[in-house]
């Protein structure tokens, strides 16, 4: 660099361009802030956020997830009715616990496993309802069915839900499973007492349900777009369609 | 030229015609190529980044529904607003400080994004929600570095090229850089996410955006600044003044085409704040409709894969149609990809093999993908173009530099709107609702596709209502012939 670049950097006035900049930076702020502040007004906030928020984090390192353990014992201590509070949809920490919504059965397995963690800590808090209702009458077994969650099942299960309990819809957990294709969840709810027979008002059951998504996934492996997209669900709604008894037999 | 690249260039073949120009950068030397490195693996950060942005501020750090498309629009805020500001500042401070200044608050944004949230609550003992402001710090300052990256390039790429061959390298360095993009989403994100499913892989992701930002970083020190492949140009920019923003604001505001300009912007950001939802709302519904395990990578491979493909085979064909008329176009295509969404999925089980909601909502995602990708390549850089030709010879720069301003504006806005409708019309476990029938069409993710689609549609019908305003005194219309564009086009670049 020559003497001549280097006076001509030193002439340069920053001043003004760092004021020009922190004007911009105060007003962009300012409409950030103004924005949160709208979004606030219509924005939903419970509680329970961070602890839903830790729990589907599943940060379970050598038996124990710290975080986790100090916002639920800051929460009960906190809030009266802190573990039965709802969200927008109506949803309690229970109920997000047993929700997971993946297409690949042994990545729902794991967890299965992960989630019973965090499933025995809620239901030991003192005053947890286990039998609360979203708005669409979900409890958290159809969650757990729907998900394809069998030791989160077998848990709720044995901790007092009803397993032929209805959603608003008439479908029941046992049909939530089969029309998803979740046989493990299935075998266990029907070792739970779960009803097959049970049908909607259309007449849906469970082995109904079953059938027709399984013939759906069947039918478009077939077609050429299940190369770019297949989840090779046909064994698992077989595997659920020999566990339920036809409307026949 | 030799005689090889002269057949090459009159190839009737797309494919060996494009390729055959890049013959001409064998004249550029050995920083050019590192210049491409660099951006090459910084855009390989930025992409895995804005993929799964919205999904690891949400499922990792705790963020609200609500508030993380909120987050990535303020960090698309922050970033255009600091390139605004900092535009200049590589012809002041020197290539390499300018590298070395916003790599470092590049790097140290990313670690502060990818482990602050984890470094809050387990070293700080702060909650989850305290920890998140953390996370919000690393978003500013990993904003700030990235603006650095845009001008800095373009000014590596402009010194390192000859007139002849800088064409060229900007059109390298703009395939190079989707090629980049479609990497990140087939090579880098899928296969993380298949690792390490859930959040985990979400913050690796995160993590080996840092990585290749490292290794970025790494290639600058072999930069040679002082070089200049056109000489002259070494004066030219020792002499140029720097520029403030709000003088640049100031000199052209009451200019009558800038004016006409602004009217322009604004009627078109309907659909331009549309390319925005690809990483802000899209990434929840696609995986709250089909999965947390859907292909998300994939997807957003698909984007860059067509713009390589238009790159090669259609843009060359589009001289020939006039820059209004194919913004129109772009745009309505673009615009309407978002009926594929806004309609229920139950409509397409008229289509052989789709006989469930979430296959049909993966024919849906697909299609509006491509759809909107043709309509993106068409209208993009026939934007840019225009807000080019309409300014007048000697202020290109200035009105390249202020087209971002009405973005400014709505992009905070735009968070906040996605926000809001994600938290309300496509929640996480919405996909149970709607297999047990309890979504209405009133509050389901085709409700909140149908008010962006009314949004992007007015952009269109706006410009063609108004368009004699907007073609009546521009003779540049005319047809240029294709080297003259293209050396304009490269000048114009190098201006802005």
């Amino acid at each position: 660099m020559n003497a001549a670049d280097k006076s001509e950097k030193r002439n340069i006035h920053w001043g003004p361009i760092i004021q020009d900049m922190l004007i911009l930076m105060a007003v962009m702020g300012m409409l950030g802030y103004l924005s949160s502040l709208v979004m606030e007004a219509f924005e939903t906030k419970t509680v329970t956020d961070s602890l839903v928020s830790l729990i589907r984090k599943e940060d379970v390192k050598n038996g124990q997830d710290l975080p986790f353990a100090r916002e639920l014992d800051n929460g009960v201590k906190k809030h009266g009715g802190f573990i039965n509070t709802r969200d927008n949809t109506g949803r309690t920490p229970l109920m997000w616990t047993v929700y997971v919504n993946y297409n690949d059965p042994a990545e729902t397995r794991k967890k299965d496993q992960t989630r019973l963690f965090y499933l025995d800590a809620l239901l030991s808090v003192p005053g947890i309802r286990i039998n609360e209702r979203d708005h669409d009458g979900f409890t958290a077994l159809h969650w757990a069915a729907w998900s394809g969650l069998p030791a989160c099942v077998d848990r709720l299960v044995k901790a007092g839900l009803d397993v032929n309990a209805t959603e608003n819809s008439g479908y029941t957990p046992l049909m939530l499973a089969a029309m998803r294709g979740n046989a493990d969840t299935v075998q266990k709810l029907l070792q739970l007492g779960a009803e097959a027979s049970r049908a909607r008002a259309n007449g849906d059951t469970a082995a109904s349900l079953a059938e027709s998504h399984g013939e759906a996934y069947h039918k478009r492996n077939s077609f050429v777009y299940s190369l770019l997209y297949s989840e090779h669900r046909d064994g698992d709604y077989r595997q659920v369609r020999k566990l339920l008894p036809t409307a026949k037999e | 030229m030799s005689e090889t690249t002269e057949k090459a260039t009159e190839s009737r073949n797309p494919l060996v015609r494009y390729f055959s120009e890049f013959g001409v950068l064998k004249e550029c030397g050995v920083n050019f190529w590192l210049t491409n490195f660099i951006q090459f693996f910084d855009g390989l950060s930025y992409f895995t980044l804005i993929i799964v942005f919205a999904l690891f501020l949400k499922d990792y750090c705790g963020f609200r529904d609500a508030d993380a498309p909120f987050w990535v629009g303020m960090y698309t805020l922050f970033l255009s607003l600091f390139v605004f500001a900092v535009g200049t500042i590589c012809d002041i401070i020197g290539l390499k400080r300018t590298y070395l200044v916003g790599f470092s608050m590049l790097i140290l944004g990313r670690l502060i994004l990818g482990l602050g949230s984890d470094f809050g609550m387990s070293l700080l003992d702060l909650s989850q929600d305290h920890s998140r402001y953390i996370v919000i710090g690393g978003i500013a300052i990993m904003s700030f570095g990235s603006a650095f990256m845009s001008p800095c390039i373009s000014t590596s790429i402009r010194r390192f090229t000859t007139l002849r061959a800088r064409p060229t390298g900007f059109n390298f360095y703009y395939l190079f850089m989707n090629i980049g993009a479609l990497l990140a989403g087939v090579a880098i994100v899928d296969p993380i996410r298949e690792w390490f499913p859930g959040p985990d892989g979400l913050q690796m992701v995160v993590n080996f955006g840092t990585c290749c930002e490292v290794i970025a970083f790494i290639f600058t020190r072999f930069v040679n600044e002082n070089f200049y492949a056109v000489p002259e140009e070494k004066i030219a920019t020792s002499k140029a003044s720097s520029r403030r923003p709000l003088q640049l604001i100031g000199e052209v505001i009451r200019e009558r085409p800038f004016q006409k300009l602004l009217i322009f912007l604004v009627l078109t950001l309907g659909v331009r704040l549309v390319f925005t939802l690809q990483f802000m709302i899209m990434p929840q519904y696609y995986t709250r409709t089909i999965g947390d395990d859907f292909q998300l990578g994939f997807m957003n491979s698909l984007n860059p894969f067509i713009i390589i493909t238009g790159l090669i085979v259609i843009i060359p064909v589009l001289k020939y149609f006039s820059t209004v008329k194919l913004m129109i176009w772009g745009m309505s295509i673009s615009a309407l990809s978002l009926i594929l969404m806004a309609i229920p999925p139950e409509c397409y089980f008229i289509f052989p093999g789709i006989d469930t909601v979430s296959q049909a909502y993966f024919v849906a995602i697909f299609l509006q993908i491509v759809i909107f990708a043709f309509g993106e390549l068409l209208f993009s850089p026939r934007f840019t173009e225009y807000v080019a030709r309409v300014a007048p010879k000697d202020k290109v720069a200035s009105y390249m530099s202020l087209a971002g301003l009405p973005m400014f504006i709505a992009k905070p806005i735009n968070g906040v709107v996605g926000g809001l409708l994600v938290s309300y019309m496509c929640y996480d476990g919405i996909a149970a609702k709607i297999d047990t029938g309890h979504v209405s069409y009133w509050n389901s993710p085709e409700f909140m596709w149908t008010i962006y689609l009314v949004l992007a549609v007015i952009s269109p019908l706006a410009i063609i209502l108004t368009k004699n305003m907007f073609v009546s005194d521009h003779p540049e219309e005319d047809v240029p012939d294709e080297n003259e564009e293209r050396k304009e086009l490269a000048t114009r670049e190098a201006q802005a």
